[in-house]
C-alpha cells in the first residue's frame, strides 16, 4: 500500500495543499449555497437589503451635495451608483471573510479540511447581492436614457473578477489575523469604514491626488476602469483593464502565503 | 502486510500563557502586542509563556482492520492524539503516515446548521465529511430510513430534538464507508434503543467489512465491546499497548495507584 498522506509539523506549506483545494471544490459549492440559503430563506428582507443599502447610498448623498449636475457628461446619481454597488460588494464581503475563521470554528476544530475554502466560500453570498446591485444600476441607465453598451457590460463583469480577486486575497489575510489576535475584529470595520474615503466613489478618480499609495486600494483601478468602459470607451486601454487586476492578484498571492504559513498553528489558539 | 496507519514519535507542545502577568499600563499593553505580533513572523519563542508537551515521543501502528481503542485520564493526550491523526492540528514533532482515507468523528453533527432542513444538512455534513455528492444522492434514502426521522426530514434541524438530531448525525456518519474511522466519544446516541442499533452498526462495519477503527471512550464498557487492542496514554507518554484485558487492568492500577495519593 502506498502512504497517501503524510501528516508532520511543515504539512500545511506544500503543493499538495494548494491541489488538495481543488479536490474539495464541492465543498466550497455546498458552504456558499448554505450561506445562501440561511440569508435568503426566511424573507424578502435579504434580497431587499441587498437593493436598499446601495440606493440609500446613493439617494443621500446626491441630496446632500449640491452643484451635482453632471460629472464629465454623466448624471452625478448615476456615476456614484455604480461606485457604490462595487463599494458594498468590496467592503461587505471583506467584513464578512474576516470573521469567517471565527465563526467557523466549530467546524475546523472538528473536521479536517483545506481551512482555506471557508474564506473562499464566504465570499459567495455577496456576489449574489452584488447581482441585485446591478439591477439598480442598469435601472438607472434606463431613467436616465443613457444606452447600455456591450464594452461597458464587459468590463463591469471584467472588474467584479478583480474585486473578488482582491478581496479574497485581503481576507485571507484578515480572516487569519482576527482568528489570532481577537482585538482585529476591533479595529477592521473601523479600517475599512475610512477607506471608503480614499476611494473614488462619489468623486472622480482625477480628483484624486494620484501617488504610489493609490495602487495599494485595489478599488481605484477598478472603479476607474468600470466608468471608462461606460462612459469614454475611447480613454479605456487594454493596458489599463490588466492593471485592474495587478494589486489583487499582488494580494491574492501574499494572502495565500501567509494563510498557509499561520494556518500551521492556528486551530491551537482559535 | 504494511500498516495502514503509523503514527512515529509524534510529539505535541502547547505554549501555556503565564496568568498573572498583567499589563498594568497601555504602554505596556502595546509593547507585548507589538513583541507578540513580531513574534507570528519570527520564529522566536513567546514571552511570558511556558511550554507543556501534550504528547511525547508517541508511536504506534494499526493494521488493517484492526479495532484500536485509546484510554488515559483526563489530559493524558487523547484527543490531541486523535486531532492529529485527523490532520487536524499539526504534530511539534513526528510524523503519521496514512495509507488510507481517514473519516473522523470528532463530535457528531459538525456543521449541522439549525435553520437549514434535515435534508440540507445531510448534504452539508456528508460534504464536509468527504463524501462526493453524487454517493450522497445515492445513499440518501438509506441515511433518512437509519435515522428514523421520517417525514421531519425537510423541516429545519433547529425544531428537532436532541436525541432526533444525534440520530440524523450519526447515521450520516455510518454510511459514508470509511476505511479508517475515528470515533471519540460518539457513542451517547439518545435511547437505549438506538444506542443499541448504533453499537451494532460499528461491530458490523469491522467484522462484515473489515473497516479500521479507532476509539476514545472512558467508559470501559464500550472499549469492551468494540475493540480488540488498547493502548494507554498517561501524561502524553505511552505507557502500555496490547490486548484489551491486560491493558485495561493496568489502567486500573494506575487510577487505583492515584486515587490513594
Amino acid at each position: 500500500m502506498v502512504v497517501v498522506k503524510e501528516i508532520n509539523s511543515q504539512s500545511r506549506l506544500s503543493w499538495s495543499a494548494v491541489k488538495e483545494v481543488w479536490q474539495h471544490r464541492q465543498l466550497i459549492y455546498f458552504l456558499s449555497l448554505r450561506d445562501f440559503k440561511v440569508r435568503y430563506k426566511q424573507s424578502l428582507v435579504g434580497i431587499g437589503w441587498a437593493f436598499f443599502q446601495p440606493a440609500v447610498a446613493v439617494l443621500l448623498v446626491s441630496l446632500a451635495l449640491k452643484n451635482k449636475g453632471l460629472v464629465e457628461g454623466v448624471p452625478y446619481p448615476l456615476f456614484i451608483a455604480i461606485g457604490f454597488v462595487f463599494w458594498f460588494f468590496f467592503s461587505n464581503s471583506l467584513g464578512k471573510i474576516s470573521n469567517s475563521l471565527v465563526v467557523n470554528a466549530g467546524i475546523i476544530t472538528k473536521i479536517y479540511f483545506p481551512r482555506i475554502i471557508i474564506p473562499i466560500s464566504g465570499v459567495f453570498v455577496q456576489l449574489v447581492d452584488f447581482a441585485i446591485g446591478t439591477i439598480l444600476v442598469f435601472g438607472m441607465f434606463f431613467f436616465y436614457d443613457i444606452p447600455i453598451t456591450l464594452l461597458g457590460v464587459g468590463v463591469y463583469v471584467l472588474m467584479i473578477i478583480s474585486a473578488y480577486i482582491a478581496v479574497m486575497g485581503l481576507g485571507f489575510i484578515t480572516s487569519m489575523l482576527n482568528a489570532r489576535f481577537r482585538d482585529v475584529q476591533f479595529i477592521l470595520p473601523f479600517i475599512i469604514q475610512i477607506l471608503l474615503f480614499a476611494t473614488p466613489v462619489f468623486y472622480y478618480t482625477s480628483n484624486m491626488s494620484g501617488g504610489w499609495w493609490s495602487w495599494l486600494n485595489p478599488m481605484v483601478p477598478i472603479l476607474e476602469v468600470v466608468r471608462h468602459g461606460f462612459f469614454s470607451a475611447d480613454l479605456l486601454t487594454g493596458g489599463m483593464i490588466l492593471a485592474a487586476f495587478l494589486p489583487g492578484i499582488v494580494y491574492f498571492i501574499v494572502g495565500y502565503i501567509i494563510f498557509a504559513k499561520m494556518d500551521t498553528t492556528i486551530i491551537d489558539v482559535i | 502486510m504494511e500498516p495502514i496507519l503509523e503514527v512515529q514519535s509524534v510529539s505535541k507542545k502547547y505554549a501555556i500563557r503565564t496568568e498573572g502577568v498583567q499589563n498594568t499600563t497601555l504602554r505596556d499593553a502595546l509593547a507585548r502586542r507589538t513583541e507578540r505580533v513580531m513574534s507570528v513572523f519570527s520564529n522566536k519563542e513567546r514571552l511570558h509563556s511556558h511550554d507543556f508537551w501534550a504528547l511525547q515521543d508517541v508511536s504506534f501502528s494499526v493494521k488493517k482492520g484492526e479495532a484500536l481503542g485509546i484510554i488515559g485520564r483526563n489530559g493524558s493526550g487523547k484527543s490531541t492524539l486523535l486531532k492529529i491523526i485527523s490532520n487536524i492540528t499539526l504534530p511539534t514533532k513526528g510524523r503519521v503516515l496514512l495509507r488510507s482515507k481517514v473519516t473522523s468523528l470528532l463530535e457528531v453533527g459538525t456543521g449541522f446548521h439549525p435553520e437549514l432542513s434535515g435534508r440540507e444538512n445531510i448534504f452539508l455534513n456528508a460534504t464536509l465529511l468527504g463524501m462526493g455528492g453524487s454517493a450522497i444522492k445515492e445513499k440518501l434514502p438509506l441515511i433518512i430510513e437509519y435515522s428514523g426521522i421520517g417525514e421531519f426530514i425537510d423541516v429545519p434541524v433547529k425544531k428537532y430534538s436532541s436525541g432526533m438530531f444525534v440520530r440524523l448525525a450519526f447515521s450520516v456518519a455510518i454510511h459514508l464507508e470509511p476505511e479508517i474511522l475515528i470515533l471519540d466519544e460518539v457513542l451517547s446516541l439518545g435511547d437505549i434503543e438506538f444506542q443499541k442499533k448504533g453499537f451494532q452498526t460499528i461491530q458490523d462495519l469491522i467484522q462484515k467489512k473489515g473497516v479500521t477503527v479507532i476509539c476514545v471512550s472512558h467508559s470501559i464498557e464500550t472499549i469492551k465491546k468494540i475493540v480488540s487492542r488498547v493502548i494507554l496514554l498517561n501524561k502524553g507518554k505511552l505507557i502500555a499497548d496490547g490486548n484489551t484485558e491486560k491493558v485495561l487492568s493496568v489502567y486500573k492500577d494506575l487510577t487505583n495507584s492515584h486515587s490513594m495519593i
